[in-house]
């Protein structure tokens, strides 16, 4: 019995490691998809509130409308809700999440790309960020980044898809490039060159719009 | 300037420091501070689900494909069993309408009512055999009739005496035209010329050439016949 004290304290002090080490992998992404798997609606709520901002920013940045946006939201989470069986744990949660938002985004760009009616929601979205936007000292600053937020906006909207997504996931959501890798399924080196292409051609449609204004 | 915050060391990438990339990084730190907040809930997506996982999904094409295709293959296929090695025409007993030979007749009655019998004679109380004799063209006058070959198609040729008179002949003529001897001028009164009992009309069907001249219709009226006198 005594030689089994030892043992058992052990196995006591192994097992309260391991609550603490259980309870903090609780919180992360893969356990709440364990768990909403088995049918726990709640973990797949507290994914939900995680990410939603994540992929809406990604989803307004692709498609530059909110509604837009908004339904690909929707539908990126009911994918992935109904495909929670698929998902692997190689891969990190937000990156399979991203990439279910990207593929929408880009199908949805794609149709889009000849409605340039962007216009009308970049006005409203620059109201909403001159109100609720950073504010700087020096108003003419204010108003050329505004200006120039709108612009980068216009041409990204003016991108091919695929260009446009690499500014999104890299300039503006700051993914890494392994990150990136994993979203788009390339290697570290073709990110890098896609996203140097993409910010080539944006640079090029910034100048060309800069040339058009008066 | 570096494109990014530290993202240019990593990438070794950088944008020139022409006005141009200013104003794109710029711009592109402006979007990235712009804060945007979806409106969608959590209760909106536990509906769609709801809405999704409810409503039953589209059933396959093959669902409803296959019994189509069972269908219409087992009705093929008893349309194939069912329907008889011979055709019902060629199973059922012939019966050939043929007429008498017309034999030369001073009268009109005897002309202008032959018999149609049929080939096979029927059976004791059928209705064939009950019936009477098919009247054919009666009252026309002049009828050429003739049966062709036994078990052939009967060939009928009528003629009224208004066809005869003007030369017409009949659409149902089976013979060619060639052998057709009509006469060119209408039948005279006996009583002016006797050479009309000489217009004979012969009539040689196509298959008397093949069966023989014992199956030919010869039809000899005179114009007395034709007048009915």
């Amino acid at each position: 019995m005594d030689e089994a004290r030892p043992e058992e304290e052990q196995v006591n002090a192994a097992g309260v490691v391991g609550d603490a080490l259980q309870g903090a992998s609780m919180d992360s992404d893969e356990a709440l998809v364990r768990s909403a798997r088995q049918g726990d609606f709640g973990a797949f709520e507290r994914l939900f509130e995680r990410h939603r901002v994540m992929v809406f920013r990604i989803a307004y940045r692709m498609t530059g409308r909110r509604d837009d946006a908004e339904d690909i939201t929707q539908d990126a989470f009911l994918k992935a809700y109904q495909n929670l069986h698929r998902y692997r744990d190689e891969a990190r949660f937000t990156t399979w999440l991203v990439r279910i938002v990207t593929n929408l985004a880009t199908d949805r760009a794609r149709m889009a790309n000849r409605r340039h009616s962007l216009e009308q929601q970049e006005a409203g979205g620059a109201l909403d960020w001159m109100t609720v936007g950073t504010t700087r000292e020096d108003p003419s600053e204010n108003l050329e980044r505004e200006q120039m937020a709108r612009l980068v906006q216009a041409a990204l909207a003016e991108l091919p898809p695929h260009h446009r997504l690499m500014i999104v996931l890299r300039d503006l959501e700051e993914k890494d490039y392994q990150e990136i890798a994993g979203i788009v399924g390339t290697t570290v080196g073709g990110v890098k060159l896609r996203v140097l292409r993409a910010r080539r051609a944006l640079r090029d449609k910034v100048n060309q719009m800069l040339e058009k204004t008066p | 300037m570096k494109f990014g915050r530290d993202r240019s060391v990593e990438t070794g990438e950088e944008w020139g420091a022409d006005s141009v990339s200013r104003k794109v990084q710029m711009g592109l730190d402006a979007l990235r501070c712009e804060p945007l907040e979806p409106s969608v809930s959590i209760e909106a997506l536990k509906g769609r689900i709801l809405q999704e996982t409810l409503v039953a999904p589209r059933r396959p094409a093959w669902v409803w494909a296959t019994p189509v295709a069972a269908s219409l293959a087992v009705a093929f296929w008893l349309g194939l069993a069912v329907r008889p090695a011979a055709p019902v025409a060629e199973a059922l007993p012939k019966r050939t309408a043929s007429v008498a030979p017309v034999e030369r007749h001073g009268s009109l009655g005897a002309a202008s009512q032959p018999a149609v019998r049929a080939a096979s004679p029927p059976e004791a109380g059928s209705p064939a055999a009950e019936a009477p004799p098919r009247n054919v063209d009666a009252p026309s006058g002049a009828v050429a009739l003739r049966g062709g070959r036994e078990g052939g198609d009967p060939v009928v040729v009528s003629r009224s005496s208004a066809m005869l008179a003007s030369g017409l002949r009949p659409e149902q003529d089976a013979a060619p035209a060639e052998q057709v001897q009509t006469l060119a001028a209408p039948p005279e009164p006996p009583a002016q010329s006797q050479d009309s009992e000489e217009q004979i009309v012969l009539i040689h069907s196509t298959e008397d050439t093949e069966t023989g001249a014992a199956s030919a219709v010869e039809l000899e009226s005179s114009a007395n016949v034709l007048v009915g006198g």
